[in-house]
């Protein structure tokens, strides 16, 4: 009997692609505008420089299509070869439809293409992959395309400086492809969830549980001098880092001992990139040195779930990364919601 | 040696050598600042604190207290 020949059934990430909307918030202007904080402050209590801010008409499935056109243009993959799009997004254009469908529409996807959104946000791109390793190598399909994108500049009430010094619209397109390749090129995985989280990072009104209505639409001023209505983002910072420095490191040491690989091991660490200072904390109590962590957020902002991927491209453009290096990725935040996995560089490069 | 990251949060936070009466005003400080204070609280005992309570103490000695109800020991 002969043997088949092994099957291209190993998913691999094999592009990254990212589109930032074209109009720049950066900290000259928040200072101007907040008053209280200088540009030299934002910068320094945030990491952040500069954020890209979509425009009133531009929405999530506007990003993602740029995002994804430009990975078709890298000529990595055709568009009529795309199997499935998994679409994450907490801001989409529609309650319904889901913004995948315009999305395979509006890229010329094929029809008998699968495609849905997932709602997770700073996790969202790490879920995304393990889907996306899912959907490869236990259905057999081929490519499949993960856009993440995030509106949240839509959410933020301009005088909320909590938010609105950390937050930029980004969308990422991702790439992961049927290989040949005889190791695991993505995962394992650890996920986490803790929904007693859930008011600590939330828009309150505009879904079925409270509908946006005058009530709603009252600007309130917080102890910290911050304005919003419940029609806003909300984050409490100070819970949400708590719960970080328990579970992401909690999370490593969980891949760690399910990769059954040391922390030397790990060539490159990319948390996602909430902000400068909660990342430099983690680092300190993981005890990672300082080459082998990803900051990657001073020209972008935190674009939630595009942080990994941005960080992912751009490390690989500037040599931070090279084939065959083991990357862990770890996304954490709303929800709360959290995952963490590997991700192998390919030979062929990303 | 273990309150070291703690201690001297505090000593900035409070303005001089933290002793169990000395004021805190967790409500009025900078948000950075009560990230910094939880990630010393982390270092130093291995607990984080919830930020409500955190918030309500108006004393390092409260503070203390609050630490060892989660477990640490301050």
């Amino acid at each position: 009997m002969q043997r088949d020949p092994r099957p291209a059934r190993t998913a691999s990430v094999r592009a990254i692609t990212y589109y930032l909307p074209e109009q720049q918030l950066d900290n000259q202007r928040l200072a101007s505008e907040l008053g209280d904080w200088t540009a030299e402050k934002i910068l320094e209590k945030t990491g952040i420089a500069c954020r890209s801010i979509a425009a009133p008409d531009e929405c999530s499935s506007d990003l993602g299509v740029a995002a994804a056109e430009a990975l078709f243009e890298s000529g990595v993959c055709a568009r009529e070869e795309i199997d499935f799009l998994l679409f994450c997004t907490q801001s989409p254009d529609y309650f319904l439809p889901a913004t995948a469908c315009i999305v395979q529409d509006r890229l010329g996807l094929r029809t008998d293409c699968g495609a849905l959104d997932f709602n997770q946000g700073c996790s969202g791109f790490v879920y995304g992959l393990a889907l996306a390793k899912s959907l490869v190598e236990g259905l057999g399909l081929r490519n499949v395309l993960l856009i993440t994108a995030e509106t949240y500049s839509k959410f933020i009430h301009p005088r909320d400086r909590s938010v609105r010094t950390i937050f930029g619209d980004a969308a990422a397109a991702t790439l992961i492809q049927a290989s040949s390749a005889a190791e695991e090129m993505i995962g394992p995985f650890v996920f986490g969830t803790d929904g007693r989280g859930a008011a600590n990072l939330i828009v309150p009104a505009g879904g079925m549980r409270k509908p946006m209505s005058e009530e709603t639409s009252v600007v309130s001023i917080d102890e910290g001098g911050n304005e919003r209505s419940e029609n806003h983002l909300f984050m409490n910072g100070p819970e949400i880092f708590s719960f970080t420095l328990k579970a992401v490191p909690a999370a490593v040491n969980g891949l760690l001992a399910r990769a059954e690989i040391a922390p030397g091991d790990v060539d490159y660490f990319i948390l996602h990139q909430a902000n400068r200072f909660m990342l430099e904390k983690l680092r300190a109590k993981m005890k990672i040195d300082p080459e082998r962590f990803c900051v990657e957020l001073e020209s972008c902002g935190n674009t939630v779930s595009s942080t990994i991927p941005i960080a992912l491209a751009r490390s690989l453009a500037d040599g931070r990364l090279k084939s065959g290096d083991l990357v862990m990725g770890v996304g954490f935040g709303v929800g709360y919601s959290w995952a963490a996995g590997m991700i192998r560089v390919p030979q062929e490069g990303i | 040696m273990q309150e070291e990251s703690f201690v001297s949060k505090l000593r900035e936070l409070v303005g001089s050598e933290p002793a169990d009466e000395s004021a805190i005003h967790p409500k009025e400080w900078d948000s950075v600042d009560v990230l910094d204070l939880i990630a010393s609280i982390d270092e130093s005992f291995d607990v984080t604190v919830p930020v409500n309570e955190l918030n309500e103490c108006s004393t390092v000695g409260e503070l203390r207290a609050l630490i060892r109800s989660v477990g640490g020991a301050a």
